[in-house]
């Protein structure tokens, strides 16, 4: 059938939908739909209005047989009350029975239909899985890729392929069996024993084993990544019930020990028994806590004082650490290399080409040196005006420009140092050559269109990148240390503060350079059928983004064969990290997400031919993701932001989420959250973002938190907290006194116009929001961090002592958020000690807070940027019930947070915001926090 | 705000009017006769509020489940359906959800606030199912004691469908008989148009013709409601 109009499809497109149209003429409508977004519109409408109709005529139906199947279960609930007996011989039955099955099933299973559940493990299949239940506690496995989640209480789990057999109690790990390959174990979590006739060998989460049926077992690739989790513990300080009696609201304020005056400020306090004031608290969180205490105003530790000043403190362990540490460590490391490769002895075969890949390798290596040392002697053979280009468009940010030497272009502006980096040379220098080491790729893939070099460049470079590989562990450094030690330490240090690598490195092509027991493929990679097998054998070991379709793996695993590479896969040094954040924001706009119905949405951008699409993430998007993640989810809606519908080629808003959604499962438990920093960070603000709503019952929790404002202002909290963590920002130097600050204190002493409390109370009165998960969360993550630096060996004693006190100061918050739960008075030390704790938090850090600003996302077009902020502090005022009986209202400072939409050109810089946060009036919050 | 349709949902539960947990949602007047048949709550029940048969359903009153189904059946499948796409899945994963929330409340789990809880458990299904969808290596765990995902949000996307549905069941129900006999053949007996026109003794042309020109009418009728 031709190409039909428009009209035509509308005509047919209710019998399409139905399903009634003949082939000929359903090929057509889908073509021409696919190209049509108003005649896809339409589509779904159709269908939409079909799936209603049938679901409306269905339902007396389905009423009746869900009635039927209610009957039938109570029935069974109620014979099962009686006997015992009956039961367990019934379970011994069942038992039976399935051991019976288990004999019949055994027969290799359907790909199709491949899941299954024994009491001691979960199998499921992946790619080409096929596989047999030898008994309750063991499988064979023939081929493909199979993941065990073995549980513990039922004793080992065997699971024998063709190499070997792998032996677990209490592990989640996957398996992969292929022809003439050696046998993968990737354990993903607890400990896996692979063992054959020739060897045993044991893995811990996040390492790799692989071995061939003659063959000792071997580990193989390390995900970094994977690793942090193993340092992390759950705290807990304590557990039980809330006990704190309620109060009645409207709160009577006669019964209010001190009452604010609040006759021009929010009613809500009385209302709701909690109320915020925007930008109160003056400049600085500590700095207010302060202010209060001279007015004897009873203090209220804030989660938010809490989180910001634990951020701070983990911020500026990373400036130190890159300051003192990583900058040298790169320097020598890359000095070191350039020595290596300069001295390898180059084959007599394809000499040329290999000399060629060797310049390459030694050019790639000495613009990182000069980046870091100006005065680095350049290596005989190097073409020194290329490597001078390349350094001087690097240090004076030269937009998009084609390399010297590499073939293709690159854009040099994104290397200029943004934030903390600017602050010393030294920064500023690592920073760039991070930047070229994290970029600039030796690339693996070449070809015509679509490609950034031709095959043969890709193949030089592929070869200069196994020079690297292979000279990384030969390399001895300057001070006696081996290379590949000094590699492995920034990489993992950078994985722990960032996340796992997104593109491979000298790990990766070590080991397809080495395969497991056979010889180096270095010097045949010059050979084209040779090059080809590396090229193949090197994709199972390209790290891929949690969120990549092929396979429900996290990231950074070994991958089915077959892939091919992209335009830009290729060799880093140290690769750029894939930020979870980041790449979960990104799959929620357009192009993946499809045409919206609210204009009015935040998220919305109308392009010129007036048609809606999701031009930018927010931040709520982000939240809404969390799990137990109710409040954004309703927000989202009120806003529009939700109002995105499918089409043939993008998702609806629910459906992308949903997706996305896999990976921010609360099953996925704090150890597999804890994997890395920015992670572990996430996982604690879920928990304020599940908030009380979650819990089963609202008795025994304190009354203002029951109250929406407060439910809200803790989304605040949660947005403010990952604004700063994105912007991984912190600012040390404390903003001179100007005359603007003055005019704000006053302010913010103004606006508090309390009358003191009672005198008897006023040593005493401390509170800290009882949040204990938040802070347990806090600790555990904190923790991990001290542990991982402490094996790295990277912590001065300085440091060591500051992450010791924290710790401490993180048990005594959360013992006593707990004992404010079970309704226990606080003791007058306690209380001091409460009073205290913000001011000791930031002695630890030695820094002051500033706001912050950071672009986070960017539109399809880059005609538009998403910035998140925070500004001046808000002051918090919560009625609380004390123990005694006695209502008392405390304050506290609270994080303040922005979102704006902006045309690229308008972006704000972090002294644009700072005057705006000036300016009267301010800059407005989002919609959905006013 | 969450709190403050939770303090709106409470009130409104103590008036024990028939309007759901967020005292928005009211169950359209004209239902379909029969499903009133087939569900027949005692009057006092339809009267009740969700707490209270909640606690009923607690000590097995089938009754009390069947009013708590009617009430909840078609927000619940509006949500569903909003998520999925699916009529078919839709049904099965409705059913579902039903059914664990009954074994829950047998369980005497019962749930603070029964509409919040029981979209939890619709968004957890759905959410189960599409992970099964991607081969589904990891298993979810069992819901949490209060499935609470989405809460309100779950709703209020679920009441949006919800208005569109009822308007669909005012056009439905102005459908001339045999219009409506038609709808009933293909859509609850699962026939094709080819079966109906052997069924009714009508030409295919004229079963399709009228198919698709009622599926434009309820169409039109819901792009001018919504």
């Amino acid at each position: 059938m031709n190409s039909l109009t428009c009209q035509q499809v509308l005509d047919e497109i209710e019998l399409f939908a139905a399903g009634e149209c003949d082939a000929a003429t359903s090929a057509a409508i889908e073509l021409h739909v696919a190209g049509c977004p108003g005649c896809a519109a339409a589509l779904e409408q159709s269908r939409q209005v079909i799936g209603w109709v049938s679901l409306s005529v269905r339902e007396p139906q389905a009423l009746k047989r869900l009635q039927k199947r209610a009957h039938a279960e109570a029935r069974q609930r109620h014979g099962s009350r009686g006997l015992f007996v009956v039961r367990a011989a019934a379970v011994a039955a069942v038992l039976l029975v399935t051991v019976g099955l288990y004999t019949w099933m055994a027969q290799f299973r359907d790909p199709e239909r491949p899941d299954v559940t024994v009491a001691a493990a979960h199998v499921g299949a992946g790619q080409g899985a096929v596989y047999r239940l030898e008994n309750a506690q063991e499988i064979r496995i023939e081929s493909g890729e199979v993941l065990v989640r073995v549980t513990p209480e039922h004793g080992p789990f065997k699971v024998h392929t063709p190499a070997g057999t792998a032996t677990a109690r209490q592990a989640e790990f996957v398996v992969e069996v292929t022809a003439g390959a050696p046998v993968a174990v990737r354990v993903l979590s607890g400990k896996v024993t692979l063992g054959n006739d020739v060897g045993e060998i044991e893995a811990l989460r996040g390492e790799t084993i692989m071995t061939s049926p003659k063959a000792a077992p071997a580990r193989q690739v390390e995900d970094p990544a994977l690793r942090f989790g193993r340092n992390y513990s759950k705290v807990r300080h304590d557990v039980g019930g809330y006990k704190i009696p309620p109060y009645q609201l409207p709160i009577d304020l006669s019964e209010v020990a001190n009452v604010p005056d609040l006759s021009k400020g929010p009613g809500t306090l009385r209302t709701q028994g909690f109320a915020v004031l925007a930008n109160a608290a003056g400049d600085d969180l500590v700095g207010c806590y302060h202010g209060l205490q001279e007015q004897g105003m009873p203090v209220m530790v804030t989660c938010d004082s809490v989180l910001h000043l634990v951020r701070l403190l983990l911020a500026q362990l990373l400036t130190d650490l890159e300051q003192h540490r990583l900058a040298f460590d790169l320097a020598r490391l890359t000095t070191g290399l350039r020595v290596k490769v300069a001295e390898q002895q180059m084959p007599e075969q394809h000499a040329a080409e290999w000399q060629a890949a060797s310049s390459l390798a030694l050019m790639y290596l000495a613009v990182g040196e000069r980046l870091l040392h100006p005065e680095a002697e350049l290596p005989t053979g190097v073409d020194a005006t290329a490597v001078d280009t390349i350094v001087r468009a690097i240090e004076a940010g030269q937009k998009l420009m084609e390399v010297p030497g590499f073939g293709y272009a690159e854009d040099f502006k994104d290397y200029q140092p943004i934030g903390h980096y600017t602050g010393n040379e030294t920064l500023q220098r690592y920073y760039r050559a991070m930047m070229w080491f994290g970029r600039m790729p030796l690339l693996l893939g070449g070809g015509g269109q679509g490609w950034r070099v031709s095959e043969v460049r890709a193949h030089q470079q592929t070869m200069a990148a196994a020079l690297i590989a292979q000279a990384l562990p030969a390399t001895t450094l300057a001070d006696g240390r081996s290379a590949s030690t000094v590699w492995q330490r920034l990489e993992t240090i950078t994985n722990f503060f960032a996340g796992s690598a997104a593109e491979p490195g000298p790990l990766q092509y070590a080991a397809a350079l080495e395969p497991p027991g056979k010889a180096s493929r270095l010097l045949g990679l010059a050979d084209a059928s040779d090059w080809e097998r590396f090229r193949d054998e090197l994709m199972q070991f390209v790290p891929r983004p949690l969120f990549a379709n092929v396979s429900p793996f996290p990231t950074g695993l070994v991958g089915p064969r077959g892939l091919r590479p992209g335009p830009n896969t290729g060799f880093r040094l140290l690769s750029q990290r894939f930020a979870l954040d980041a790449v979960a924001l990104g799959k929620l706009v357009y192009p993946n997400i499809g045409p919206g119905t609210n204009a009015k949405a935040f998220t919305a951008i109308v392009r010129s031919d007036g048609s809606i699409i999701r031009g930018v993430p927010r931040g709520l998007d982000l939240m809404a993701l969390l799990p137990f993640a109710g409040l954004p989810n309703k927000l989202m809606y009120d806003g529009g932001d939700t109002a995105y519908v499918g089409n043939s080629a993008a998702l609806s808003y629910y459906a992308a989420r949903e997706d996305l959604q896999v990976h921010f499962q609360p099953w996925r438990g704090p150890v597999e959250w804890n994997r890395d920093h920015h992670m572990g960070w996430l996982y604690v603000l879920s928990h304020l973002v599940k908030g009380p709503l979650m819990r089963p019952s609202l008795a025994g929790l304190p009354t203002f938190m029951k109250s929406p404002t407060y439910q809200v202002t803790k989304l605040n909290t949660a947005l403010a907290s990952w604004t700063q963590l994105r912007s991984d920002t912190v600012l040390y130097t404390r903003k001179a006194d100007s005359g603007a600050e003055t005019a704000r204190m006053l302010k913010f002493k103004n606006e508090l116009a309390l009358q003191p409390a009672p005198k008897r109370n006023s040593e005493a009165l401390a509170y800290l929001e009882p949040l204990p998960d938040v802070y347990e969360a806090l600790q555990g993550l904190t923790r991990m961090v001290a542990k991982e630096l402490t094996g790295l060996d990277v912590l001065t004693p300085d440091w060591r002592q500051r992450l010791d006190e924290l710790d401490q100061h993180l048990t005594t918050a959360g013992k006593l958020a707990w004992k404010e739960i079970h309704n226990d008075p606080l003791s007058a030390d306690e209380q001091g000690t409460l009073r205290r704790l913000p001011e000791r938090l930031q002695l630890l850090t030695g820094a002051a807070s500033m706001p912050v600003i950071v672009t986070v996302a960017e539109d399809a077009t880059g005609d538009w940027v998403l910035q998140e902020a925070t500004g001046r502090p808000d002051l918090g005022l919560f009625v609380v019930r004390l123990p005694s009986g006695q209502l008392v209202t405390f304050a506290g400072p609270m994080l303040s947070y922005y979102e704006m939409k902006l045309p690229r050109a308008q972006a704000l810089t972090q002294e644009r915001w700072l005057k705006m946060l000036d300016e009267t009036p301010g800059p407005a919050r989002p919609e959905w926090s006013r | 705000m969450i709190a403050e349709c939770r303090a709106e949902r409470a009130v409104s539960e103590k008036n024990c009017n028939r309007r759901s947990a967020r005292g928005t949602y009211q169950r359209p007047e004209p239902r379909t006769p029969d499903a009133m048949k087939l569900f027949t709550p005692s009057a006092s029940l339809t009267q009740l509020p969700d707490a209270d048969l909640v606690a009923l359903c607690g000590r097995a009153d089938k009754a009390a489940f069947a009013e708590l189904a009617a009430r909840y059946y078609r927000p619940v499948c509006a949500f569903l359906f909003k998520k999925l796409g699916q009529a078919d899945l839709v049904e099965d994963l409705a059913q579902e959800t039903f059914l664990e929330a009954f074994k829950a409340l047998l369980d005497g789990r019962g749930p603070v606030y029964f509409s919040s809880w029981l979209f939890g458990i619709a968004h957890h299904r759905c959410g189960k199912w599409f992970r099964r969808k991607k081969v589904g290596l990891f298993p979810a765990d069992e819901p949490p004691e209060i499935a609470a995902v989405g809460l309100v949000s779950a709703q209020e996307e679920a009441e949006e469908q919800q208005k569109q549905m009822t308007a669909l069941e005012y056009g439905l129900a102005s459908l001339p008989s045999k219009t409506r006999q038609l709808l009933h053949l293909k859509h609850q007996e699962g026939l094709t148009c080819e079966q109906i026109a052997a069924r009714l003794g009508q030409p295919v042309g004229t079963v399709k013709s009228t198919l698709s020109r009622t599926y434009k009418t309820l169409r039109a009728r819901l792009g001018g409601d919504s």
